[in-house]
């Protein structure tokens, strides 16, 4: 392409901007700035999706949402709490309503949901799984843990954020924080200590 | 040690592994540790649960990850407007004489120093800026602009306006009543010489002071972008913010320091011959969020100072800059940027404006569709180029008590305005003309708000012309003869006006159509589905029309045509031939 060659592509320059400053320009009026904190969240928030849901399918879509969610409501941001924490909460949230209307398809009792994982782990076992094997076992018992243990080993795990930070994406005490996540973490170890024993 | 129960060892452990426990807390859990091996055990298990829960990610994401986002935004569907709101004002038709005249005037005056000024052209480039850019309707002049480049505007006052010459706009806030600026030759190698470490090496900010200055700098860097524009028509805009800027980017820079590096900075500037000096003052360094909030208020008047390609007149009109914005955002997320260097725009003025007969007629027709605003102008040459010299009027870009108080020029008396005082080195040239051009309060006019009327009229003459049609990226295009140019409206606001006009049907257009005119697949596909296409849909579409270019080996055009004028001529035949 005789045309194309004699114009020179340019890489634009990366630009480092704090979210402070993109989100007064934002509410100045400028939503260009907008697509900036999109790019700069959106791994985050789809790990977030994708670890609590575990489905690949729908993961866009409520990221989507997500950010949806937050260009409705980023006008009236205060600054009271970080960017980030504020999107979380709005994460959380948007990942908790998606749960309640897929309640009856997802969530079975917890007892069979153990018992079927117990089968699912020996199973496992027979043959020893590779690593990648094990993280898709985890991911799955991950995925039906119940909403409130499975929010914060997510948000503590995945997401790498403090209990402090978790407790204001939650919107709870700190001490909920700490019984949740070594609940949560002691429900896994349970149901994976066969499997925990063959590896350590 | 207390008594732990497993459920209370648990929860320590579990806080230990996220590193959340207090100091006492700890040091309890590491005795724990060293005396229980079923504890260690547990932290063993634990730890590998969270760091193989660490690893959890998810697919990458599509490319079209933010173009999905913004299509479910929302937004207020209307037609697509022009990006310069052109506004129709019946009263200024008299202006065109005095127009015209001062037109004719520096075109005679002009034309030598545009035919040099404007040389150099290489017709592939010029031919991809026609239709890669012009055809986009409006782009930043200074689309790649740095934080190096925004110093050097700063210090200098000028702003390259390619790379291969040594075109330059310069600007001047040095007199009192207004601001000049002039489109000329300039010498590139000072500034060069001139970056944002440079700066940082001799005044040593603080980490904190630094992340100012390049905040600073940044939104100094995008203000440029978006203060110097091009619209299709190849008119040049550009915003009064910028010539003040210069200053009250130095002014900025000043403010976030303390009074020591305040002083570094003054070094630098004085090492470096800069147009403005740090004034010296104790007054404390002021907080990036407020320098930040100050530079992303709004403007209050929001218009630029237009250059017509066609009539080098001069006038201000309004742009919608969040349009702006938007629009040139899509673009850099739908294609490839390219470079264009400045020369082949103004090239092409040179050629334009020659014909003089044929600009008459587009004189008096721009003229009808800018609003002309108080403010006079005052063209002339300057020292190396156009000069061209606006005073304020109310309302405009005006330095603030802010800017003041941390600068104030190098040098009072600047040589670079002696061209507008009485004692002009060359008083025998009758080279400066004055034009005020105002308007009252009471003139009447018609706000064109949209496309519409041009779409209505246009479709109601359907019949009588060829009709070209095509879907591209999320935009229907639809061309008719007499326009000249394409007309872009958006898919809601077409299959509206053409559901008015009973052409949303398949068949119903197929009667419509002239005989022998085709219609592009794609349209049938989109009316077929009923729906919004999706952007994946339409970034395909856009993606398989260019690999089509490419292996056809055509360059790459912003538009191509249904049918040819042969088929329409072989079509009437036959159509005769049927009667």
């Amino acid at each position: 392409m005789e045309t194309l060659e004699a114009i020179q592509s340019v890489e634009a320059p990366p630009r480092e901007v704090n979210d402070e400053v993109l989100i007064t320009l934002f509410q100045g009026g400028d939503e260009y700035v907008f697509r900036q904190l999109v790019e700069r969240y959106q791994n985050r928030i789809r790990d977030l999706v994708h670890s609590i849901f575990r489905n690949d399918e729908f993961v866009d879509d409520i990221a989507q949402d997500v950010f949806i969610k937050a260009y409705e409501g980023l006008k009236k941001f205060k600054f009271n709490s970080s960017f980030y924490t504020w999107l979380y909460r709005i994460a959380v949230n948007t990942c908790r309503d998606e749960m309640r209307k897929r309640k009856n398809r997802r969530f079975i009792s917890f007892e069979s949901l153990s018992e079927s994982m117990q089968q699912f782990v020996h199973n496992k076992n027979a043959i020893q799984p590779s690593d990648g094997e094990l993280k898709e076992v985890l991911a799955d018992y991950l995925a039906k843990l119940p909403e409130k243990y499975r929010i914060p080993i997510v948000l503590k795990d995945v997401q790498g954020l403090s209990y402090e930070e978790i407790a204001d994406v939650m919107d709870c005490e700190m001490g909920t924080v700490k019984s949740r996540l070594s609940r949560a973490r002691s429900m896994m170890r349970d149901q994976l200590r066969p499997y925990l024993e063959g590896q350590l | 040690m207390k008594n732990l129960n497993a459920r209370q060892r648990h929860v320590l452990l579990s806080m230990y592994i996220d590193n959340e426990l207090s100091a006492s807390e700890q040091i309890e859990v590491e005795l724990l540790l060293e005396k229980s091996s079923e504890a260690r055990v547990e932290l063993q298990e634990l730890q590998f649960i969270k760091q193989t829960m660490a690893g959890q990610k998810a697919p990458p994401a599509d490319d079209n990850f933010y173009a999905q986002i913004h299509a479910k935004l929302p937004q207020p569907v209307q037609v697509e407007q022009p990006l310069i709101q052109r506004k129709f004002v019946p009263a200024v038709a008299g202006l065109s004489a005095i127009a015209f005249a001062l037109f004719v005037l520096f075109v005679s005056l002009q034309s030598d120093f545009f035919v040099k000024f404007f040389s150099k052209t290489t017709q592939n480039v010029q031919q991809a800026y026609e239709e890669n850019v012009v055809n986009k309707w409006i782009m930043p002049l200074f689309e790649k602009t740095n934080k190096d480049e925004a110093l050097q505007f700063a210090m200098f006052g000028v702003l390259p306006l390619d790379d291969s010459s040594n075109t330059v706009l310069k600007v001047d806030t040095a007199f009192a009543s207004g601001y000049s600026f002039e489109l000329g030759q300039g010498n590139r190698a000072r500034n060069k010489q001139v970056t944002v470490n440079d700066l940082y090496r001799e005044i040593k900010p603080t980490e904190e002071q630094r992340q100012a200055l390049d905040t600073i700098l940044f939104l100094a860097s995008r203000q440029i972008e978006e203060g110097v524009l091009l619209d299709e028509n190849r008119n040049l805009a550009i915003s009064p913010s910028i010539i003040t800027m210069q200053k009250s980017l130095i002014a900025r820079v000043a403010a976030c320091l303390d009074i020591d590096r305040r002083d570094r900075m003054e070094d630098f500037l004085e090492a470096r011959n800069a147009l403005y000096a740090v004034r010296s003052t104790k007054a404390p360094a002021v907080s990036r969020v407020k320098l930040v909030k100050q530079i992303s208020e709004p403007e209050e008047n929001n218009t630029f100072v237009m250059i017509s390609r066609d009539t080098i007149i001069l006038s201000e009109i309004s742009i919608d800059r969040n349009r702006i914005r938007k629009h040139t955002n899509q673009l850099a997320s739908n294609e490839p940027r390219y470079r264009i260097a400045y020369e082949h725009f103004t090239q092409q003025v040179a050629k334009e404006v020659k014909d003089i007969k044929e600009h008459t007629r587009i004189v008096r027709d721009n003229l009808s569709n800018v609003i002309v605003k108080p403010a006079p102008v005052f063209v002339s040459h300057g020292k190396s180029g156009l000069r061209i010299q606006v005073k304020y009027s109310q309302g405009s870009t005006r330095s603030n008590s802010f800017v003041t108080a941390y600068v104030q020029p190098r040098r009072p008396s600047n040589k670079h305005v002696q061209w507008v005082s009485s004692n002009n080195r060359r008083p025998t040239q009758p080279l400066q003309r004055q034009v005020t051009i105002e308007l009252h309060s009471d003139t009447m006019i018609d706000v064109r708000e949209n496309a519409l009327h041009e779409m209505e009229r246009e479709l109601q003459r359907l019949e009588s012309h060829e009709f070209h049609l095509e879907l591209r990226e999320g935009l229907l295009y639809l061309k008719l003869d007499s326009l000249e140019q394409m007309i872009r409206i958006s898919t809601d606001s077409i299959k509206m006006k053409l559901r008015n006009f009973q052409l949303n049907d398949r068949e119903v257009l197929k009667k419509k159509m002239p005989p022998g005119v085709e219609i592009r697949p794609d349209y049938y596909e989109y009316e077929h589905r009923k729906e919004e296409p999706s952007p994946s849909y339409l970034m395909q579409q856009y993606k398989m029309r260019l690999n089509e270019y490419n292996n056809q080996g055509i360059q790459l055009k912003r538009y191509k045509g249904i049918h040819t004028k042969n088929k329409t001529t072989s079509s009437k035949a036959e159509k005769k031939q049927g009667d």
